[in-house]
């Protein structure tokens, strides 16, 4: 009980240092302007400006989304060690996992605030333009919660034992890589002699599959989603979220912070 | 002396920058009229090929499609102003698929070699005449008549059936480019087999929507004069689960119009036998009636009220 007031200790201060976060504010700021932009772009079209709307609308949501985690995200820890207030919070009897636990928690509360609040300015839009608010719509939007949350994880676990140019790099590098997983499975599929197939397999089971977040076209054209397709992508993100956290906690375990 | 100098400086640098912008908006017009030349094809020319919109797409195809699909509308919208400009200023204007002289108007000057080349319109000869057996003269009709005086050149076309392509690759749901796009390249580059090849791999990736066989049926009647060919893709249009009324009774009409009345009765038979949707059922039993199916064939009295353009389509052969 003790470590769960411990972790959320940490998890409130770091929902409060990021909701006051300068690149938050000025993220907010140009996801508002992108969506007024997605409007005017759609008024373009000859034909389903609404179909463009939603499609730009939910693309930039998760966008802005995936650069708030990975901006703040990258700092989350390094901030505090360069700060020098890490040791003061680690002088207290509080083990390394639970700050890691509480900054992961803190850290996706306030980016979970800012995609809900995106969203909400998108539905709005949406029913101003006419276009239906269908299941499918809630069901995209929920899966690229989980997108969203394992780039905030990456960036954590980054984070933990590297500098921020360089967790920007390697988050952004397994983040393309895991948008492109689908297209990484087809080619093994489809190349079984490939030279290239042994190591490109190890690589599609390392990273993360963005691929199963992505429900954006499906709810735009309103096609058939079964609750599969929402379940086990949310299973997978959890478990996911879990591994790359405990490989976080124990690199920032074994850091010298002296 | 120290405040007279800040200011000095202040109104040294100030206008040092309002020299350097005014440098390169002069260097931007520079560029952008050597641009000019090249831009309507080249816009689409340099449209990379869809698998490396995709892989740049990051799985968000669809949205890569919308915007592409944007720059098409831009490339139709261009076009198509440029040349409703000079219809409305009445100066004649003819492209014939020359891209040198569309280069002239693209500041939407008057270029006055072009009033002298070309004469005033598309010679009403030119204009495809396939629909004689409606006694539908849409030549006459001055919405067909401007869409037929768009013209973007063949050559044109064929990047704009490109870009096209790739968009329809990317997001095969989005019905807009395909009808749209079939029916810009059929009436503004004549280009009749791309415009239907798209409508056709929209059919493939849409088999439920009943927009793709109709406007193929459109085209193939109002272009390609294959009235045979028309009538069997609007029939398959009428029998897709959400096609209008309308879609049904040009159908019928079709088969009436190449000689086929028992065919149009069988075909509304059916219809009626697959349909729940009680209007149509009402218009298909006053249809009946009318095309010799019903009780009272051939009588007026109950004539479906379903506009001039159908009435005019009803003419016996």
């Amino acid at each position: 009980m003790a470590g769960l007031n411990r972790i959320w200790a940490v998890a409130q201060t770091t929902f409060r240092e990021t909701i006051r976060n300068k690149i938050l504010l000025h993220m907010v700021g140009f996801a508002v302007a992108m969506l007024g932009l997605a409007w005017v772009v759609s008024n373009w079209s000859i034909g389903e400006p609404d179909k463009i709307i939603t499609d730009l609308g939910l693309t930039i949501t998760v966008l802005i989304g995936v650069l708030i985690a990975l901006f703040a995200g990258i700092v989350l820890v390094y901030g505090e060690v360069e700060r020098g207030t890490i040791l003061p919070i680690l002088a207290k009897p509080l083990p390394r996992w639970e700050f890691v636990l509480g900054k992961f928690i803190g850290f996706s509360g306030a980016v979970l605030l800012v995609y809900v609040g995106m969203n909400l300015i998108l539905i709005l839009l949406l029913a101003a333009v006419g276009r239906p608010i269908t299941p499918h719509l809630w069901q995209a939007m929920y899966l690229s919660i989980w997108e969203i949350e394992l780039v905030v994880a990456l960036a954590l676990l980054f984070s933990s034992f590297s500098n921020p140019s360089l967790s920007a790099l390697y988050t952004i590098m397994l983040y393309v890589a895991g948008r492109f997983s689908f297209d990484i499975k087809l080619f093994i599929d489809s190349n079984p002699l490939a030279p290239s197939r042994p190591i490109l397999e190890v690589v599609y089971g390392v990273i993360p599959h963005l691929s199963y977040f992505n429900l954006r076209q499906a709810a735009v054209h309103t096609l058939d989603i079964p609750w599969e397709r929402v379940v086990w992508p949310t299973v997978y993100g959890v478990l996911y979220c879990g591994v790359v956290l405990i490989i976080a906690a124990l690199a920032f375990r074994s850091r010298d912070l002296a | 002396m120290t405040l007279w100098r800040k200011y000095t400086s202040i109104v040294l640098w100030g206008g040092l920058v309002a020299a350097s912008f005014w440098v390169l908006l002069l260097l931007q017009h520079r560029v952008e009229a050597i641009q000019e030349e090249r831009a309507a094809q080249s816009e689409l020319l340099y449209v990379p090929d869809w698998r490396v919109l995709h892989g740049l797409a990051l799985g968000d195809d669809a949205t890569a499609a919308d915007l592409l699909w944007i720059r098409s509308v831009f490339y139709i919208s261009a076009q198509r102003f440029h040349d409703a400009y000079h219809e409305y200023l009445g100066v004649p204007h003819h492209h014939h698929g020359h891209h040198h002289e569309k280069v002239h108007h693209h500041n939407h000057k008057l270029d006055h070699k072009d009033i002298h080349r070309t004469d005033s319109k598309r010679p009403v000869e030119q204009i495809p005449d396939s629909v004689d057996f409606l006694e539908l003269d849409f030549r006459k009709h001055p919405l067909l008549q401007g869409s037929l005086y768009w013209n973007i050149g063949s050559e044109d076309g064929r990047y704009l059936y490109r870009m096209l392509d790739i968009v329809t690759r990317l997001d095969p749901h989005f019905i807009t480019p395909y009808v749209q796009g079939a029916m810009n390249l059929a009436l503004m580059a004549g280009r009749y087999e791309e415009a239907l090849d798209l409508l056709e791999k929209g059919t493939v990736e849409q088999p439920d929507r009943w927009e793709m066989p109709y406007y193929r049926g459109f085209i193939r009647l109002f272009f390609q004069n294959n009235k045979v060919g028309a009538v069997e893709d609007i029939q398959d249009a009428a029998l897709k689960p959400d096609a209008p009324i309308i879609v049904v009774q040009l159908a019928a009409a079709l088969q009436i119009g190449i000689g086929r009345r028992d065919l149009a009765v069988r075909y509304l038979r059916t219809i009626y036998e697959i349909t729940e949707d009680e209007k149509l059922k009402t218009k298909i039993r006053d249809m009946l009636r009318v095309y010799g199916g019903g009780p009272k064939a051939g009588t007026t009295a109950r004539k479906p009220q379903v506009g001039k353009m159908l009435d005019s389509l009803l003419v016996e052969q």
